[in-house]
């Protein structure tokens, strides 16, 4: 018998299922997305339980329980606990086995997310949403010593965000880490040389950077460091070149340096022409720079050492750090 | 019937009203997600070098910015950096519409209505939790299309011990998101060696001068073409220069003018005190100058007269206190004899010899 009061009590219910699904919004950083069913299909099991709620955990290799924490979404995602993982909780057993936060210090049973190296994962416990994170893995109900449940159980949510870090590029290198002058004169300059033994002529590279980078905005390498300074003589030194490009000048104390680009990448003024420069003013200082356009650029890096006629003898040296920073 | 089906559809409809009223108390409106990719994101750190402790310099644009006292901005670290031991008081955080440096948020242990709450958690504490204070603002609000800095600073920062690519997540309650890669190295740096030589430089023009033919009523002076002058004048040069930290001296040797033919008659050295030439009366003496460098004559051969203090030979004639360029010394001699010095041929060799002070 038609009953109008049963369907319209149908068509509330339906309405606030409606309602409730609109206004749980959450912003989600990924893919990455978890469950807790019977079967994971195309995912990972990160751990068992044995209900829905109120639930014991065991390990995914176990097979005790059915309920099956499943996550997916993410290439190449695992639940390794080592390279680029977080724990997503720890259990007090293999099986049978009550959960704590990743903070606490009890249980010695990770369970853990995993991506490749490069990619990110993070894991937080909030209360009531995941607002913030990917996905809800699932729900506890306490910090230690805690039951299980799936995303609606309890309060206190295990939350993740991961991502594969595949969209993001950046390479960087430097062909060597050890060159030197040889011995320096004052009346002719030296150019470091990768053998450390120098050169009298400004006619190869040092060594050089490579970088590339998909990165919205590209890249800048950066140099930081002093200039020649000896140790065995009382931290004497020798003038670094400056700011302002300069020519060598033989019988005057300089130590500078300039870069050549091969590729799409530029050095950055005041290392950008046939003179020298070594801005240690303004260290780190920009030496180079390049677009987001994937390719890669080699920059030649090339010193200088002129001495006086007054420098202090001695065994001079420099440590020279380059960095690169890349703009997403 | 028609009445009763009428009554029954407004009822319907009352009550559907009155359920969505209900259910809007019961379950009110969320706060509708306003997830935004973050833009200009950046890490600048001051070493890439595995196991090495590094600086880090987050910057990042919000879209969305971070009002509202329940947002949260989370920065995870992969493994394997390391923060363990990192105190929220080597954290800085800074936000505004330009540079991003404008307003500088206080952080502590909880937030409030001054301070951004801030929370290491994780393994070795790769995850900082910052929690807006307890009225939305803090120092400033951080309001949409604000930059963000978040910078840590070296202590208790140390970098993976692998060499590779590693992804910086951002991520919170704020709602934006976005991820930093950053590269590590096995080493970021190049090592420049060096070498000065100790250097002495020391030259003398000429090593063969004479005054000619001596005369008991008026000086001579040697010169370099042995002819001698009649008039004070450079006989030779010595050039010293050295970058020995404590300089050098210069010391004078040998012998006042000898006649070897006349049984080894000499004619008199003047001595230790600077002396004007007197003709008529044995003399033999030299008298420097200098020039460039930081050398300088030592007395008693520096003033206007001449000496030759053969007693004190070798004797310094001219030293330098510290690294020196070349310094020129011009060196002159006079010859005065007396009516009865004897006849002959005299001569004399002087030896010079520079010593540099390391």
């Amino acid at each position: 018998m038609f009953n109008p009061r049963g369907l319209f009590l149908v068509r509330i219910a339906a309405l606030a299922g409606l309602l409730f699904s609109f206004g749980v919004g959450q912003a989600v950083a990924g893919t990455l997305t978890c469950t807790v069913a019977t079967t994971c299909d195309g995912g990972v099991v990160v751990f068992r339980m044995s209900d829905t709620s109120n639930a014991h955990a065991e390990l995914a290799g176990q097979s005790n329980y059915t309920q099956l924490v499943c996550c997916s979404g993410v290439a190449s995602l695992g639940t390794s606990c080592s390279g680029t993982f977080a724990t997503v909780a720890t259990l007090s057993g293999t099986t049978n086995a009550h959960v704590e936060q990743n903070s606490e210090a009890n249980y010695a049973n990770d369970v853990c997310l995993s991506v490749p190296d490069g990619g990110s994962v993070s894991v937080g416990y909030q209360s009531s949403n995941c607002s913030g994170f990917d996905t809800t893995v699932a729900s506890m109900s306490a910090t230690t010593n805690a039951h299980v449940g799936n995303a609606s159980a309890y309060t206190t949510k295990i939350c993740a965000t991961a991502s594969d870090g595949a969209s993001q590029s950046l390479s960087f290198s430097i062909s060597d880490s050890t060159i030197g002058f040889g011995a320096l004169s004052a009346s002719a300059a030296r150019y470091a040389t990768g053998d450390t033994t120098g050169s009298s002529t400004d006619s190869a590279n040092a060594h050089t950077l490579t970088a590339s980078t998909n990165a919205t905005s590209g890249y800048a390498i950066s140099v930081n460091g002093t200039t020649l300074t000896c140790a065995d003589c009382s931290g004497a030194t020798i003038t670094a070149v400056g700011g302002s490009a300069a020519a060598s000048s033989p019988g005057s104390e300089q130590f500078g340096i300039r870069l050549t680009a091969t590729g799409n990448g530029t050095a950055t003024s005041p290392y950008a022409s046939a003179d020298w420069a070594f801005d240690t003013g303004s260290f780190p200082d920009q030496v180079a720079s390049g677009a987001g356009d994937g390719t890669s650029t080699t920059f030649g890096v090339r010193y200088i050492a002129n001495i006086s006629s007054v420098t202090d003898p001695g065994s001079y040296s420099a440590v020279l750090t380059y960095t690169i920073t890349a703009v997403y | 019937m028609m009445r009763n089906i009428f009554s029954f559809k407004l009822t319907f409809v009352l009550r559907l009203l009155m359920a969505v009223a209900l259910l809007g108390t019961f379950f009110p409106a969320a706060k509708p997600a306003q997830a935004a990719a973050l833009t200009a994101l950046s890490d600048t750190m001051s070493s890439s070098k595995v196991n090495t402790a590094s600086s880090h310099v987050i910057r990042f644009t919000t879209p969305t910015g971070a009002s509202d006292n329940t947002d949260t901005i989370i920065i995870t670290f992969p493994s394997d950096f390391d923060f363990t031991s990192k105190t929220i008081g080597t954290v800085s955080f800074t936000h505004g519409a330009t540079t991003g440096a404008e307003n500088t948020e206080t952080l502590a242990a909880s937030a409030s209505a001054t301070a951004w709450g801030a929370e290491f958690s994780g393994t070795e504490n790769r995850v900082l939790t910052l929690t807006a204070p307890t009225d939305g603002v803090g120092a400033a609000t951080l309001s949409a299309t604000h930059k963000v800095i978040i910078t840590y600073n070296s202590t208790n920062s140390i970098n993976p011990s692998s060499a590779n690519s590693y992804a910086i997540a951002i991520s919170g309650t704020f709602g934006d998101t976005g991820s930093i890669t950053v590269n590590i190295l096995n080493d970021d740096q190049v090592s420049v060696s060096a070498t000065v030589a100790q250097s002495l430089t020391f030259s003398i023009s000429d090593s063969t001068i004479g005054f000619g033919t001596l005369s008991s009523s008026a000086a001579r002076y040697a010169t370099g073409d042995t002819a001698g002058d009649a008039s004070e004048t450079e006989a030779h040069t010595l050039i010293v220069g050295t970058n020995a930290a404590n300089g050098y001296t210069l010391t004078l040797n040998g012998s006042t003018l000898t006649c070897s033919g006349c049984s080894g008659a000499t004619i008199d050295a003047i001595g230790s005190s600077n002396t004007a030439s007197s003709t008529g009366t044995e003399q033999f003496g030299l008298r420097m100058t200098a020039s460039g460098g930081s050398g300088a004559v030592t007395a008693p051969y520096a003033a206007a007269g001449f000496a030759f203090d053969t007693a004190a030979f070798p004797d310094q004639v001219a030293s330098a206190g510290a690294a020196s360029a070349n310094t020129t010394y011009s060196v002159r001699y006079l010859a005065n004899i007396a009516s009865s010095t004897e006849a002959g041929s005299y001569s004399s060799t002087l030896t010079y010899t520079a010593t540099a002070n390391f």
